[in-house]
C-alpha cells in the first residue's frame, strides 16, 4: 500500500479511535451510553429535526443549483469560468459573517421586510430568521456551490449531438429538457445530492445562529454534551451514530458507482 | 502575543518538513521551564479581554516581570482534556461561579491558601478553590425609544406577564439564572429560592414559552436582538453590556432595569498541576487588589469584589452598579448548580425542544 | 415556419432560465453585498446601510496586532496545511483510485470520516491525540488538524480527476520501464493539473475558514483569524468583522482570477 495512504490513515485514525473508545468508556467499558442515547427523547427529536432540515435543505439546494448549472453549461467557456467565480466567491466568505449578514437581511426590520413594507406601504414584519426559514436560507446558501460542481460536470458530459438530434427530430425544448437533460444528468445529480445531504447532517453554526429552538441539529446536541454537560461518552456515541447514518447513505452510492464502472 | 516561542515555531515550521518534525521538541523545551516567569490564562476574549490586558495583565507584567499568555474561551472540556492526558498547559481559568463550582466537583482545581487574600475586603468570599473577582447583575433590557416608562417589564413577574406586556422576548439557553428568574416571577420569595422547585419553575416557563423569539447562547446575541428590534424585551446576563450600548460605538442605546436582578460572580481558579502555580496565585491576588479592581471595573462597568474599590469608581460607573442588598434580587448559588447543572441542563434542553 | 415557432419557444425558455439563474446568483452573493458596504461604514455599529462612509474599520484592522497576528497565523496554517495535504492527498487519492487492495473500503471510510463526524467531536479527538503527542497549542498541531479535516475533500477531488484520465498512458509508461514514482510525476501529475489547482485552492480555503477544530487546538500564540472572529462574535459584534471579511473576499477574488489567468483553469474538474 502506498505510504501516502498510510500517512493519511495515521493522521485521521487516532482521533477516530479515540472517539470510539470514549463512546464505550463511561464509568465502565460498556455500550450503556449508546443505549441511553438511543432511548432518550432529546436524541430522537433532534435526529428527526436533523433529517428534515438536511433533507429539505439538500433538495432545495439541488433545485436552485440545477438552475445555475444549466445556465453555466450553456455559456461559452470563457464566460462560464467568470461566472463560476461568482458561484465560488460566497464560499470564501466566513460562515460566521454570512450568518450575521443573513440576520440583517432577514430580520424583522431587516432588508427584505423593509423592502416589502415600502412596496405595500404598511409595516410588514415577516418572521424570516431564528426559525426554520432562516436555517434553510443559511444552509441553502452554503450548499448550492457544492452541488453546482457535480451537476455542471455531468451536464457538460452530455454529448451535444444528442441535443442536436433531438432538436432536428422536432422535440420541443421542454421535452428535450425532460427526456435528455434530466435523465442524462441524473448520475451527477444523485451523487451531488447525497454528498450535500451527508455534509449537511453535521451542520453546527448555521442552526445555532439562524435557527430557532426547534431547529437544533445533532451537532448542536453533541456540542451540548461535549462542552456543557461534559458527558463525552454520550457526545461520542451520538457522533458514531451520525457516522453510521452517513455511511448507510454513502456506501450504496459507492457500490452503485462501482457497478456502473 | 508575539513572543519568542511562536517565532521559533514559525520559522522552524517554514523551514520545511524536516524541521517541522523537530518543532515540537523546540516548543516543548521552551515551554516546560519550571519557575518560569510566565503564566497562561484563559478568559472570555473579546472586549472584556482587551480591557483586562490593559488594566490588569500589562501592569502586572510591569510590576512582577511575569508574562501572561492568553488563550481565548474558558472551556471546561479543554480543562478536562488537559487533566486527562496529563498535559496541563493552563494555569488560571476564568469562569462564572456555577461553571467553576461544577469543575470543582470534578476535582479540576488546586486547593488555594486563602490567607493569601484580604478576605475582609471581599464582598463575596472565595471557596476553597475558586476566587470571585467581580460581580454582575442580569436583568431586563429594552429599547427606551420604542418602550417608554411603564410600557416595558421591569421585574421578572412582569417579564412573565404576557397580557400586560405582550411582545417577543429572549431567554438564556442555559438553565442557571433562567430557573431562578421563573421562580421569582411565580412569586417565590428571593430567600426561599434554593433548593429550586424545578417543577414549579418549568410550569412558570411554560407560560412564557410562546413569546420567546430566541433562546440565546451569548449575551451579544441577547443585546443585538433587542438593538435590531428583532425582540421587544431581552434578558441580558450582565448590565455592563447595556451600559456599553450607551457609549460611543455601542449602537442603539438600550435601557436596563435594576429593580430586580439575578446576581452572580465571575471567579478565578488554578488548574490542578498547573505548571506555573506560584505565578498563578500571585496573579489572582493582584486581580483582587483594590486599586487594580477600581481600574478594571471603571473600564468594564461591573461591580468590584473589593469593597475598598467601590468609592474609587467614578460617578458615571456607579450609576450602573446594582444594589447588592436589594431584597428583590437573588444571588446565584454556585454550590446548588455544581450538584445539579448536568441533570437540569438535560431536562431544560428537552423542555425547550418539546 | 415551424423553425421560428421552435426558436421563440427556445428563447422564452432561455430567458426564463437566465432570470432564475440571475436570482440564484444574487441569493448567493447577498451576504457579501451586505457586508461590503458595512465595512466602509462608521466605527460605531454594524448597520445597513451605513449612515456615513469611511475607511476607519480597515484602519483599525490593519493597525491592531490583535487582528493582524491572527491573519498571519491563518495564512501560515493554511499554507502549511495545503502543502502537507497535497503531498499526502494526491498520491493517496491516486493510489485509492487506481489500485485494489485488502480493506480498501474500510481505509477509504476512515479517511472520509471527518466529513461526517461532527467537527466538534473531531476537534476533541484531535485535541486528545495531540495532547498525548505534546504538540498542542502549536502551529504544527493546527496544521495537522487541518490536514485531517481537508484530506477527505482533497482525496475525493483527486480521485474524480484520476477517474477521467486515460489509463493506457500510465500502462504505456510502465511498459516502457518508467518507475512508479517517475511515471506518477511525468504522466499522471501533468494531466491532473486542473484537479490539483482546484484541490489546493479548496484545501487552502477550508483551512483558512475553519473555526471549530482551531478553537480546540489554538494556543495563546496561535490564534487564527476565524477563532479571533468567533470570539469577537461571542463577546461583541465588532464592526471590524465587516472589514475583515471584505478584505478576505477581495483577496479570494484576486486568487480566483490569478488562478484562471495562469491555468485556464476549469473548476468543473473539481
Amino acid at each position: 500500500m502506498s505510504p501516502a495512504v498510510l500517512i493519511a490513515v495515521a493522521i485521521v485514525l487516532p482521533p477516530l479511535l479515540r472517539i470510539i473508545y470514549t463512546s464505550v468508556h463511561g464509568p465502565a467499558l460498556s455500550l450503556t451510553s449508546y443505549a441511553e442515547v438511543v432511548k432518550s427523547n432529546l436524541f430522537r427529536e433532534t435526529l428527526r429535526t436533523t433529517f428534515i432540515i438536511a433533507g429539505s435543505a439538500s433538495v432545495l439546494s439541488l433545485l436552485l443549483g440545477f438552475i445555475v448549472a444549466l445556465h453555466l453549461a450553456r455559456q461559452p467557456a470563457q464566460r462560464r469560468t467568470a461566472l463560476m467565480v461568482l458561484v465560488l466567491l460566497p464560499f470564501w466568505t466566513s460562515i460566521l459573517v454570512k450568518c450575521f449578514a443573513f440576520t440583517i437581511i432577514l430580520g424583522r426590520d431587516g432588508i427584505i421586510n423593509s423592502l416589502l413594507s415600502w412596496i405595500f406601504d404598511t409595516r410588514i414584519q415577516l418572521p424570516l430568521v431564528l426559525n426554520r426559514i432562516g436555517t434553510l436560507v443559511g444552509m441553502t446558501n452554503y450548499l448550492i456551490p457544492l452541488i453546482v460542481l457535480p451537476v455542471l460536470a455531468s451536464l457538460l458530459a452530455i454529448d451535444s449531438t444528442i441535443y442536436r438530434a433531438a432538436s432536428i427530430m422536432g422535440a420541443k425544448p421542454a421535452r428535450i429538457f425532460w427526456t435528455v437533460t434530466v435523465p442524462m444528468s441524473l448520475p451527477g445529480v444523485f451523487a451531488g445530492l447525497l454528498s450535500i445531504f451527508v455534509m449537511s447532517l453535521g451542520t453546527f453554526i448555521i442552526p445555532a445562529l439562524l435557527g430557532g429552538r426547534r431547529d437544533q441539529m445533532l451537532s448542536n446536541l453533541v456540542d451540548f454534551y461535549n462542552r456543557q454537560v461534559l458527558d463525552w461518552a454520550k457526545a461520542s456515541s451520538i457522533s458514531i451514530v451520525l457516522f453510521g447514518i452517513a455511511a448507510a447513505f454513502i456506501i450504496p452510492l459507492i457500490l452503485w458507482r462501482r457497478r456502473k464502472a | 502575543m508575539n513572543n519568542a516561542v511562536s517565532k521559533v515555531s514559525r520559522r522552524s515550521f517554514l523551514g520545511g518538513a524536516a524541521s517541522a518534525l523537530a518543532a515540537p521538541m523546540v516548543i516543548r523545551a521552551s515551554r516546560a521551564a519550571p519557575n518560569s516567569n510566565s503564566l497562561t490564562f484563559t478568559g472570555y476574549g473579546g472586549s472584556l479581554q482587551e480591557i483586562q490586558i490593559k488594566t490588569v495583565m500589562n501592569p502586572f507584567t510591569e510590576e512582577t516581570g511575569i508574562k501572561v499568555n492568553i488563550i481565548p474561551a474558558p472551556d471546561l472540556a479543554r480543562v478536562k482534556a488537559q487533566l486527562l492526558t496529563g498535559n496541563v498547559e493552563l494555569d488560571v481559568f476564568e469562569g462564572q461561579s456555577a461553571l467553576t463550582a461544577s469543575g470543582s466537583k470534578q476535582g479540576f482545581w488546586e486547593k488555594l491558601d486563602l490567607s493569601m487574600f484580604d478576605l475582609e475586603d471581599m464582598a463575596v468570599k472565595p471557596t476553597s478553590d475558586a476566587v470571585p473577582y467581580l460581580l454582575f447583575a442580569g436583568g431586563i433590557a429594552w429599547d427606551p425609544k420604542r418602550f417608554g416608562p411603564g410600557k416595558h417589564p421591569a421585574n421578572f413577574s412582569e417579564y412573565f406577564d404576557l397580557v400586560k406586556f405582550p411582545g417577543r422576548r429572549t431567554f438564556s439557553n442555559h438553565p442557571d439564572a433562567t430557573l431562578e428568574m421563573a421562580l421569582l416571577a411565580d412569586g417565590v420569595s428571593p430567600k426561599d429560592i434554593y433548593p429550586l422547585d424545578l417543577d414549579r419553575a418549568f410550569k412558570a416557563l411554560d407560560r412564557v414559552k410562546p413569546s420567546v423569539a430566541a433562546w440565546v447562547n451569548t449575551t451579544t446575541q441577547a443585546v443585538s436582538l433587542a438593538q435590531t428590534g428583532e425582540v421587544d424585551f431581552t434578558y441580558v446576563a450582565a448590565s455592563n453590556r447595556i451600559k456599553a450600548t450607551n457609549e460611543p460605538g455601542g449602537g442603539v442605546p438600550l435601557a436596563f432595569s435594576f429593580e430586580q436582578n439575578v446576581l452572580g460572580s465571575e471567579t478565578l481558579t488554578v488548574l490542578k498541576g498547573a505548571p506555573n502555580k506560584q505565578n498563578a496565585i500571585k496573579f489572582i491576588a493582584y486581580f483582587l487588589r483594590p486599586d487594580v479592581q477600581a481600574r478594571l471595573m471603571t473600564a468594564l462597568g461591573l461591580v468590584p469584589i473589593s469593597k475598598k474599590a467601590v468609592p474609587m469608581l467614578p460617578a458615571e460607573t456607579r450609576k450602573w452598579q446594582p444594589d447588592l442588598k436589594n431584597p428583590q434580587s437573588v444571588f446565584i448559588d454556585a454550590a446548588y448548580w455544581a450538584d445539579h447543572l448536568d441533570a437540569v441542563s438535560v431536562r431544560f434542553k428537552e423542555w425547550i425542544l418539546s | 415556419m415551424s423553425e421560428t415557432i421552435r426558436d421563440s419557444h427556445a428563447r422564452r425558455y432561455r430567458i426564463l432560465g437566465d432570470a432564475l439563474a440571475v436570482a440564484v446568483y444574487l441569493f448567493l452573493l447577498a451576504p457579501i453585498l451586505v457586508t461590503i458596504p458595512m465595512a466602509f461604514g462608521s466605527t460605531n455599529a454594524l448597520s445597513f446601510p451605513p449612515t456615513s462612509y469611511s475607511l476607519d474599520l480597515f484602519r483599525i484592522f490593519f493597525s491592531s496586532p490583535s487582528w493582524l497576528e491572527p491573519l498571519f497565523q491563518s495564512i501560515e496554517v493554511a499554507l502549511g496545511a495545503t502543502m502537507v495535504v497535497m503531498l499526502t492527498g494526491v498520491p493517496a487519492g491516486y493510489w485509492i483510485a487506481r489500485h485494489e487492495f485488502v480493506g480498501k473500503a474500510l481505509i477509504t471510510g476512515i479517511i472520509m470520516s471527518p466529513i461526517v463526524i461532527p467537527t466538534v467531536v473531531t476537534g476533541l479527538g484531535l485535541y486528545l491525540y495531540f495532547s498525548y503527542l505534546r504538540i498542542n497549542s502549536t502551529t504544527l498541531s493546527l496544521v495537522l488538524g487541518h490536514v485531517a479535516y481537508t484530506l477527505p475533500y482533497v482525496i475525493l477531488m483527486i480521485m474524480a480527476g484520476v477517474h477521467k484520465l486515460d489509463r493506457n498512458l500510465e500502462f504505456g509508461a510502465e511498459l516502457m520501464g518508467a518507475g512508479l514514482i517517475r511515471m506518477f510525476l511525468t504522466v499522471v501529475v501533468p494531466q491532473l493539473v486542473p484537479s490539483l489547482v482546484s484541490a489546493a485552492l479548496f484545501a487552502f480555503l477550508l483551512s483558512f475558514d475553519e473555526v471549530i477544530i482551531s478553537w480546540f487546538l489554538t494556543g495563546s500564540n496561535t490564534v487564527t483569524l476565524p477563532v479571533r472572529m468567533f470570539s469577537a462574535l461571542e463577546w461583541e459584534v465588532s464592526p471590524v468583522i465587516a472589514a475583515v471579511s471584505t478584505f478576505l473576499t477581495a483577496v479570494s477574488l484576486v486568487v480566483c482570477i490569478v488562478a484562471i489567468r495562469l491555468k485556464k483553469w476549469t473548476p468543473v474538474d473539481a
